[in-house]
């Protein structure tokens, strides 16, 4: 071996693997004092970078972390605005879907199941639940049920409608009705949850036959339930006062909320890779890959 | 009824800021107890162990004690965030550098999307340092600026290598590249080195 490659060896060697070199280059080193002034050069370089001066601030960094750490811990009212955090994470998934799967609408050619007619049905009925929570007094959400639950009922056995999205207008008709005999917030964010889940269950399907269009619109159902029917009843919950600790229905709920952020991160191995990141930048989770090598 | 109050929406709901809350919240849901786990260590060991190496690396990186502290928090919360995500029986020491080099580089990235005005090469030297013996602070110092002037990805490498241990098979993958091109940046980084420290080691 020539003086080049040998010094490209040791440039790019693990120095500690010096002791165990190959023997053409152990030859070559004893021989040519160039190369042996490089190899020596290195290792001075080395130990020169592990007695560079230690940064200061590291301690009390760390220490002010482990302080918020251990009070993070020992607080148990934490979660007034933790029941909020918590559900605004499902919202910023479910929203990055949303997003993504517009994105992958127009890099795809779609080939969806859920028409417009559908959209348009589960929209009217979504709306109807959400207007039914924000009723002003008990007696509003009764006659607001009476005024339109024939026709919601209509909406929701459209024959157009496939047969999933029967079973999502049956969700919401049996969450309006339930949502017309009373006016409990947790209640009621109960009953939107279950909405949330079976939206959830239904982009799972749509992801796993690749229907772009069907995953788009129920991520938008989502985003909507979980923004003005989930996070409105939480918002007076919380303005009330309550907390996870003192409410073990409001605890479940978190719970549940939890389960389904992470049913939503796991749609991101169905969704096309395109949109795949699209959705991992909105979650601020890393990529597969970062940074190749320049 | 009011659809145009509640149209559809691309909406992102903000991301938390600081979801150490949530996580020990959801944590303690998970297993029970008040621990968080991460590897099947508890997480304030985690930090015990592994800060000062994780402020260590990005200060070098990153020439400023300011932006160290924040970026090691984000590293140790970004940790918290994925814990499920390292796997058993690997480096744990590795999966931290990964996670810290990706929130330098996407701080780097930020900061020139925002047309924010970069660091200065050298600035390291300014910055405060915890005072050694004469020599190895003049030379250590010297390195250091030296350092500083690489380009961002030889420098993560020989800083991995040179002052954290790693091996190259570790380094590969938290830079997200193959053995060979980690050793390719680590030749590249060495070369410049000597050659800006000539008659110096």
């Amino acid at each position: 071996m020539d003086c080049t490659r040998i010094q490209e060896w040791l440039l790019q060697s693990d120095l500690s693997e010096t002791g165990s070199m190959p023997a053409d280059v152990a030859g070559h080193l004893a021989g040519c004092a160039d190369c042996r002034g490089l190899a020596e050069r290195l290792r001075r370089l080395e130990t020169a970078a592990r007695t560079m001066p230690e940064p200061a601030g590291a301690e009390a960094a760390k220490k002010a972390f482990l302080g918020r750490l251990a009070s993070a811990a020992a607080r148990p009212a934490a979660g007034r605005t933790l029941t909020r955090r918590v559900l605004r994470w499902s919202a910023a998934a479910a929203a990055a879907i949303l997003l993504a799967t517009a994105v992958g609408l127009w890099l795809f050619s779609p080939s969806g199941t859920q028409t417009a007619e559908a959209s348009t049905a589960l929209d009217q009925l979504v709306d109807w639940n959400l207007d039914l929570a924000d009723a002003a007094s008990p007696g509003d959400r009764t006659r607001l049920y009476a005024a339109n639950v024939d026709k919601m009922k209509r909406l929701a056995g459209e024959g157009r409608l496939s047969a999933d999205d029967r079973d999502l207008a049956g969700a919401l008709l049996v969450n309006g009705e339930r949502l017309s005999h009373g006016s409990d917030p947790v209640a009621d964010a109960e009953g939107f949850t279950e909405v949330a889940a079976a939206i959830v269950q239904h982009m799972g399907k749509a992801a796993k036959r690749g229907d772009t269009r069907g995953l788009k619109g129920l991520a938008g159902h989502y985003s909507r339930i979980l923004l003005h029917g989930i996070n409105a009843r939480i918002e007076k919950l919380d303005a009330a006062g309550a907390t996870p600790d003192r409410n073990p229905k409001l605890d479940r709920l978190i719970r549940r909320h939890a389960e389904l952020r992470e049913q939503l991160a796991a749609l991101l191995k169905t969704t096309p890779d395109a949109s795949d990141k699209e959705i991992r930048r909105a979650l601020d989770l890393p990529a597969p890959r970062h940074h190749k090598g320049k | 009824m009011g659809r145009g109050r509640r149209e559809r929406t691309n909406e992102i709901a903000p991301y938390p800021l600081n979801p150490v809350d949530v996580e020990l919240r959801l944590s303690r849901h998970d297993t029970g107890s008040q621990d968080v786990l991460c590897g099947g260590i508890a997480m304030t060991q985690v930090v015990e162990q592994h800060w000062n190496a994780v402020y260590r690396l990005l200060y070098r990186l990153s020439g400023s004690s300011h932006d160290a502290e924040d970026l090691t928090q984000e590293t140790f919360l970004r940790a918290l965030q994925r814990r499920d995500s390292f796997r058993a029986g690997t480096n744990m020491r590795a999966w931290l550098m990964r996670i810290a080099s990706n929130a330098f580089f996407d701080l780097q990235r930020r900061r020139r999307t925002a047309k924010a005005t970069p660091l200065e090469d050298g600035q390291v030297q300014g910055a405060p340092t915890q005072a050694g013996p004469v020599e190895t602070q003049e030379l250590g110092g010297l390195l250091a600026a030296a350092i500083a002037r690489l380009p961002e990805t030889p420098r993560l490498v020989f800083l991995m290598r040179s002052l954290e241990e790693l091996s190259f098979r570790d380094i590969a993958e938290a830079i997200g590249s193959t053995e060979e091109t980690a050793r390719w940046h680590m030749l590249q980084a060495r070369r410049k080195l000597l050659e800006m420290l000539d008659g110096k080691l």
